[in-house]
């Protein structure tokens, strides 16, 4: 009987795809029922991008503190000009909506980053004894775990261009140059890499790929 | 830009080079150049990241924080949750209700019955009802743009509503004003140059023409609607209608640099209201 209620539950027809429910939204921008559904499946998303994307722009503040706030730019650049970004919204797939969310979110960190450098340069002076001694303790509690400078010099000395003329696999000898970089500059693991759908490759075949070119660079 | 291997390429792109959904011949150009340019290659990586489905514990206690910040703001906004009530409670309350919203319809009705009483508070309470456009005529209360697929009837009989402005004797502007909101351009551009023309019209005048012509989406006419507004603000500098409708008319002929100075002299005209708001969001629409 469960089972029955089950499948029953999952009949519903009700449910709208996430690329429809976005161009929906963007049609009706008043519709309360179409905007809880939206919040109900993106908020924990916007929220999960604008966070990333102030860690890897390396904004210090809290970010519970400004994360709400920039939740909400978010939500307003979806809805400006008539919802024209929802309208306009071409994609069919659910990664297309995750990566028009990303975006966005994206957008309004790198928007906040600006402003916020803007307001620190027009700021506060600060006695030059404070900043030699905040620099110094900077220094030594910022040992980075990577040089990438020294990694992309590296990369920069390994001729890619000869990478990829020599690579056997013709057709996809420039992706697999930059699957090479992704993993040695970038730091993503073949499983990363192999999650994203342009790449067309198995966790598998990201690590021969990534073997056959180290191979090729001792030889 | 790289200059050996083309453009950078846009946020979109890259993303989409994630999906997978680029066309072959672009998916082939962009790794021509993504091997090539360590900027665009970051930004691939920064979207990797951001767009990494796992979530880490680390990350997970952050998001909850988050969350409980986000309900703390929103608390006050919510709809409070459902409870159960005995059978018979919620049948007295349910004729409580209606006695109630009976009393104060009829009320409104007596009330609305009283108004209007001018042709001037006709075209404003038509204007309380519905946005009909982008642009804004003077005291114009601020409503959201809602386009709707429909033919966007606001539930009016106009020709009723044309015998109270005849009642009422409205003068040429008002006229103008009741054709405007209706999107009978023309017939309402035809009142308000006479508007124009009669000694003493103010800026409202001015501004409601510019309005007229910049809504006919005839090329011809946007350039008169800049001239209407800036007349406008020659008579009254502070009027933020015209100002408003100056930076719209910028967005219009695509002078994107004018429209983002005269975004922000509107703000610093007006920086509180739902029109600042709006103006705001513009202005940020803009700077991408």
């Amino acid at each position: 009987m469960s089972d029955n209620v089950r499948r029953f539950r999952w009949k519903k027809s009700g449910v709208i795809s996430a690329p429809d429910l976005v161009r929906e939204c963007g049609a009706r921008l008043t519709d309360r029922e179409l905007w809880r559904q939206f919040q109900e499946r993106f908020q924990g998303l916007i929220f999960t991008y604008v966070m990333r994307s102030l860690r890897l722009r390396r904004v210090q503040d809290d970010v519970a503190d400004i994360v709400p706030d920039l939740a909400q730019e978010v939500y307003l650049r979806l809805v400006q000009n008539e919802g024209r970004a929802l309208r306009l919204f071409k994609g069919t797939t659910e990664f297309s909506v995750r990566a028009f969310l990303a975006r966005i979110s994206a957008s309004v960190v790198h928007d906040y980053q600006r402003h916020a450098a803007r307001n620190k340069r027009g700021g506060q002076v600060i006695p030059i004894d404070s900043v030699g001694a905040a620099e110094l303790s900077r220094k030594s509690a910022d040992v980075p775990e990577f040089d990438s400078s020294q990694l992309s010099a590296i990369l920069a000395w390994i001729d890619m261009e000869r990478i990829v003329e020599g690579d056997p696999d013709r057709k996809n000898a420039r992706r697999n140059a930059l699957i090479f970089q992704l993993h040695y500059i970038g730091g993503f693991e073949s499983g990363e890499i192999a999650r994203f759908p342009g790449f067309e490759l198995t966790e598998a075949g990201v690590q021969t790929i990534l073997a056959r070119l180290r191979k090729r660079i001792q030889e | 830009m790289n200059r050996d291997y083309g453009e950078c390429l846009t946020d979109e792109t890259l993303t989409e080079y994630l999906e997978g959904g680029l066309d072959p011949a672009v998916k082939a150009a962009s790794e021509v150049h993504l091997v090539a340019c360590e900027d665009c290659r970051s930004q691939l990586a920064f979207f990797m990241h951001v767009l990494r489905a796992e979530v880490t514990p680390e990350e997970a206690n952050e998001l909850e924080r988050i969350g409980a910040k986000w309900d703390n703001k929103t608390a006050n906004k919510r709809i409070p949750e459902r409870r159960s009530f005995p059978r018979f409670v919620v049948a007295l309350t349910a004729i409580a209700a209606v006695l109630v919203i009976g009393l104060l319809s009829a009320w409104i009705i007596r009330t609305r019955s009283a108004e209007p009483k001018s042709a001037r508070e006709v075209v404003q309470l038509l204007l309380m009802q519905t946005r009909p456009f982008e642009s804004r005529m003077a005291e114009q209360p601020y409503r959201p743009i809602v386009r709707t697929r429909g033919s966007g009837d606001p539930g009016v009989s106009f020709p009723l509503l044309a015998g109270e402005m005849t009642r009422f004797s409205a003068n040429s502007h008002e006229m103008g004003r009741f054709y405007l909101l209706q999107k009978e351009f023309e017939r309402a551009i035809s009142y308000l140059e006479i508007a124009e023309r009669e000694t003493g019209a103010g800026a409202a005048v001015h501004n409601d023409l510019g309005v007229a012509y910049l809504e006919t989406g005839d090329r011809l006419a946007l350039d008169k609607a800049g001239e209407e507004f800036l007349h406008a603000l020659q008579q009254d500098k502070s009027f933020a209608a015209a100002a408003f409708n100056l930076a719209l008319f910028y967005e219009h002929t695509n002078a994107t640099s004018q429209a983002q100075v005269q975004w922000k002299r509107y703000l610093e005209l007006d920086s509180k209201s739902d029109w600042a708001m709006e103006a705001r969001g513009r202005l940020q629409g803009l700077s991408h």
